[in-house]
């Protein structure tokens, strides 16, 4: 063994004590606690990068498809992440958000905006053609996530095409049948 | 006022007059609504059949009108409710709660002020329209000193009396249901009201009435009434229809009255409001949106006097 893996087992050996109680210290000495020795995934180092990249909540989430609920827990494990069996997937994310201090507010602040375009459109088709192009409305999690920002009321099974469609009538048809029936007042 | 029937009108104008006298305001409440649900929700059936036979309902106030011309003052009609201004009373409250009240033959009343619209010249048909629709305001002009607030409940119509009520009024609430035929007939009841409006002050102009000031009723707000909540919030179907209204820049009130069949359904046997009494959880949250309600309502008004 080189001096400086000696080194390193060292430090590491030093680390690990410290880490301890005094109650887990005695408890390991007289033999009633143990260590466990459990190497790290590498599929999940390459996916912890990944997360890492993530820029909000749901990112996080998509960057986490296809992995079960066992999985997203080992990777918590891997970042010393307090993570529950009881947990939902979504308590999961945002304690990975958590810990790699993402936060949700920026793709929410640009969902806003397009919102808040959206409420500006005066006919459908100018509206649809704004929504088809935006980037942030790429999957149906996405226009979903727009319709609840508008309050408007879908049924997630539909298709996006949709559930787009359902958001226009909401937000622009709704307000050109009122113009019609308010007529010049 | 709302053209849809069973939107809350009764109830809202029940609970927000009471509230109102509650905190110490004297309240008139006027029933134009031939159901007469609003009279009998304070007066019970025996002596509602009184003062049909004293003639003292609004329906026969427009029965002296059509049938003999005559001018009699709505000071004649009024009473004091007795369960409620008792109820008051023991709440140690000031205010006071007086009623007009309907009569179920009301309906019959506004086909025979229609008839009354007519003439043979267009002066003779600008009078007759001012002079009928005018019956309630110039009467009301009389007695409005009298009172810190007159709450008109309407009928789900637009007709005559409808009318009446509008043009006597300087305000009206909206309440709607949260669904889709509501939301579009907010629209339809603004664009009638604007052109009653511009109608009402063009003839008035042009008849000898020029000393009446013109009529401007302004909308304070649309109720949303009927809520149900999940987990705190309207339900998402409700949500979507108070996002359309709220996107509308129509005024709306941010006090909503929620759905409750088992609180509202019963109050009106007892001659007291919901608003007025002691009750379980569900009691007290009702409770907390009317004051809520009638807190923004005065707010609104104390505004609009203002600018």
């Amino acid at each position: 063994m080189s001096k400086n893996e000696t080194q390193a087992l060292f430090e590491l050996i030093t680390k690990f004590i410290h880490s301890l109680s005094e109650e887990q210290y005695r408890s390991l000495i007289s033999g009633k606690g143990k260590i466990e020795f459990k190497e790290n995934n590498q599929g999940d180092d390459k996916r912890i990068e990944k997360i890492k990249k993530s820029r909000t909540i749901r990112e996080v989430e998509r960057n986490c498809t296809g992995m079960l609920k066992k999985d997203i827990i080992s990777v918590c494990e891997s970042l010393k992440i307090d993570a529950k069996k009881r947990d939902t997937k979504k308590v999961l994310f945002q304690k990975i958000a958590a810990h790699f201090q993402i936060k949700d507010e920026n793709e929410d602040d640009e969902l806003i905006k397009v919102k808040e375009t959206l409420q500006k459109f005066k006919s459908p088709e100018e509206a649809k053609e704004y929504l088809t192009n935006q980037q942030l409305l790429k999957t149906k999690k996405d226009i979903i996530h727009l319709a609840k920002l508008l309050d408007v009321y879908i049924n997630p099974k539909h298709t996006k095409t949709m559930i787009l469609n359902r958001i226009i009538e909401s937000v622009i048809g709704s307000q050109l049948s009122a113009q019609a029936i308010r007529g010049g007042t | 006022m709302n053209y849809k029937g069973g939107v809350g009108k009764t109830t809202l104008s029940a609970n927000v007059a009471a509230e109102m006298a509650y905190r110490g305001l004297e309240v008139l409440l006027i029933d134009l609504d031939p159901q007469a649900n609003l009279t009998l929700s304070f007066v019970s059936i025996d002596d509602w059949k009184a003062l049909d036979r004293q003639e003292r309902t609004i329906k026969h106030w427009y029965d002296q009108y059509l049938d003999y011309n005559h001018d009699i003052s709505l000071k004649e009609l009024i009473i004091t409710p007795t369960r409620l201004n008792e109820k008051l009373a023991q709440s140690r409250s000031s205010g006071r709660l007086d009623l007009i009240c309907s009569h179920l033959e009301l309906v019959e009343v506004d086909m025979e002020l229609s008839s009354k619209l007519g003439g043979h010249t267009d002066r003779a048909i600008r009078n007759n329209y001012v002079n009928v629709l005018s019956r309630l305001r110039f009467k009301l002009e009389e007695i409005k000193e009298d009172y810190d607030m007159i709450i008109v409940d309407c009928p789900p119509n637009f007709n005559l009396i409808t009318q009446n009520a509008i043009v006597s009024s300087d305000y009206y609430l909206v309440p709607a249901r949260t669904d889709y035929l509501s939301t579009l007939g907010i629209n339809t009841l603004l664009k009638h009201v604007d052109t009653l409006k511009k109608k009402y002050n063009q003839h008035l102009h042009e008849t000898n009435h020029r000393h009446m000031p013109p009529i401007s009723p302004q909308m304070l707000g649309i109720v949303f009434t009927m809520v149900s909540y999940h987990k705190g919030v309207p339900i998402s179907a409700q949500r979507e229809y108070i996002a359309q209204v709220k996107r509308s820049r129509l005024p709306f009130f941010n006090s909503y009255l929620r759905e409750n069949k088992s609180l509202f359904a019963s109050a009106p046997e007892t001659g007291i409001p919901v608003i007025l009494h002691q009750g379980n959880i569900q009691q007290k949250k009702i409770k907390w949106e009317i004051r809520a309600l009638v807190d923004e309502v005065l707010h609104t008004m104390k505004a609009k006097v203002r600018s």
